[in-house]
């Protein structure tokens, strides 16, 4: 069955910044001219920004966008449990192992391909083509998240970029994504270069900042007034979705 | 932790390789390793119907996917190396998926093995008609811990020696239904 798509947000206001994530160090940029430009970009431990710094008006506003990141996130991660629930369902009512979504010869022949790879048993394709199949339905469940976010219907290539540079478990993915689709994700992010292919294991490229643009007029701190539809934030429970995992990522 | 060990460590020409192949026009039609037709089928299984997909989001999507089976492989190989395994064994794969960060693939898979087991037991493999459904095994709380019995299971029907065919060529295990060309079964 096909998960149940995601209802539109009743909030047509999308503004980044919500960054509780902890593996990454939020920035908060607050204004200190009625213009947009921000005065300066100061990280903080896990809240964006301080509240005492905003007017009554702004902070409501900011208020409410936190509590509509935070529904939006719980509402994701209902999506992805419900998907992990049916592909245990799916997989335990298995009884056709000789038909399978992705033809066998074709992965042996891709886990084949690398030289250094070893002789594989006789299950092995049998094992990726259902894990293959897993693996692309739930990053396209996660790109699709960020193309609902976006108000589109069509998914694009900057919306698995996204879903990528989103989830830990997909950093091994980063150096596959065209460069220009990062740079799309991340439209005025203060990032002077790209890092090149290969980054080094140690090395966190995308716990850059997500500068804020909170308010970019008197009373008009949403809405359309923002031309950004691609923005970013992190998700905190994405490492603590059930079942419990029996390791941390950093 | 253990699951970004392996970040941006692969084989870096193939990584280049792929990653160019993903801005070619066209290019990942012409060199694609898995078919498309059967790629977008899954996409759009995960959809709901009103969505579109952009034929660039399908090509990445599908270098993505290869990538998967190279990175898991890669140290699924890893492990039967270190323990001096010339072939590389399902629960290679199992541990895997937990190093690299893909908790949540390790029950679904684990299920997935044992279910492939029982219908290999049942000869589904070598029959014209339809093997009797398999009961479905309920997943043990504890997780995918292979039990002594099993790891012996496991080493027994791997033979020590065996070329790059499928194991089940080999008449010494002439009792499993092992290795039984499934790529022309499609």
């Amino acid at each position: 069955m096909e998960p149940s798509s995601q209802p539109q947000p009743a909030i047509g206001v999308v503004a980044g910044g919500s960054q509780v994530y902890p593996a990454y160090r939020p920035a908060a940029t607050v204004p200190t001219a009625p213009a947009v430009i921000p005065a300066g970009s100061q990280p903080a431990p896990s809240f964006p920004a301080n509240p005492d710094q905003l007017s009554a008006q702004h902070q409501l506003v900011y208020q409410q966008a936190q509590q509509f990141h935070q529904q939006l996130q719980q509402q994701q991660q209902r999506q992805l449990q419900q998907f992990w629930a049916e592909r245990l369902v799916d997989i335990e009512q298995t009884t056709d192992f000789k038909n399978h979504s992705l033809p066998l010869a074709r992965i042996k022949k891709i886990m084949k391909a690398d030289e250094d790879v070893r002789m594989i048993s006789a299950e092995a394709p049998v094992i990726f083509a259902k894990a293959c199949e897993i693996f692309i339905l739930e990053l396209t469940l996660r790109s699709w998240m960020h193309t609902e976010e976006n108000k589109r219907r069509t998914l694009q290539k900057n919306d698995i970029a996204a879903a990528i540079t989103r989830t830990d478990m997909y950093d091994f993915l980063v150096d596959i994504v065209p460069r220009d689709d990062l740079k799309e994700e991340g439209v005025g992010l203060p990032r002077a270069g790209l890092p090149p292919l290969g980054v080094p294991a140690d090395s966190y490229p995308y716990g850059y900042y997500v500068p804020q643009q909170q308010v970019p007029g008197a009373g008009i701190a949403y809405g359309g007034q923002q031309g950004h539809p691609g923005y970013l934030w992190q998700d905190p429970q994405e490492q603590q979705e059930e079942p419990p995992a029996e390791q941390q990522s950093d | 932790m253990a699951g970004n060990k392996k970040r941006g460590g692969r084989n870096m020409d193939q990584v280049k390789k792929a990653a160019v192949r993903s801005d070619g026009v066209g290019g990942s039609a012409t060199n694609a390793e898995l078919p498309m037709a059967n790629l977008v089928r899954l996409i759009k299984k995960v959809l709901p119907g009103k969505a579109k997909i952009g034929g660039a989001a399908k090509g990445l999507t599908h270098d993505c996917a290869v990538e998967f089976v190279g990175f898991v492989g890669d140290e699924a190989s890893e492990k039967a190396k270190a323990e001096h395994r010339r072939t590389v064994a399902p629960e290679d794969y199992l541990g895997s998926f937990g190093d690299l960060g893909f908790d949540r693939y390790v029950d679904p898979m684990d299920a997935y093995i044992h279910g492939y087991r029982e219908f290999e037991r049942a000869g589904g493999n070598r029959r014209v008609a339809p093997p009797p459904p398999a009961a479905a095994t309920p997943l043990t709380p504890g997780g995918p811990t292979f039990t002594d019995a099993e790891l012996q299971f496991l080493r027994s029907v791997i033979p020590s020696r065996s070329d790059d065919e499928y194991s089940g060529s080999s008449p010494a295990i002439g009792g499993y239904g092992y290795g039984y060309g499934y790529g022309k079964n499609m």
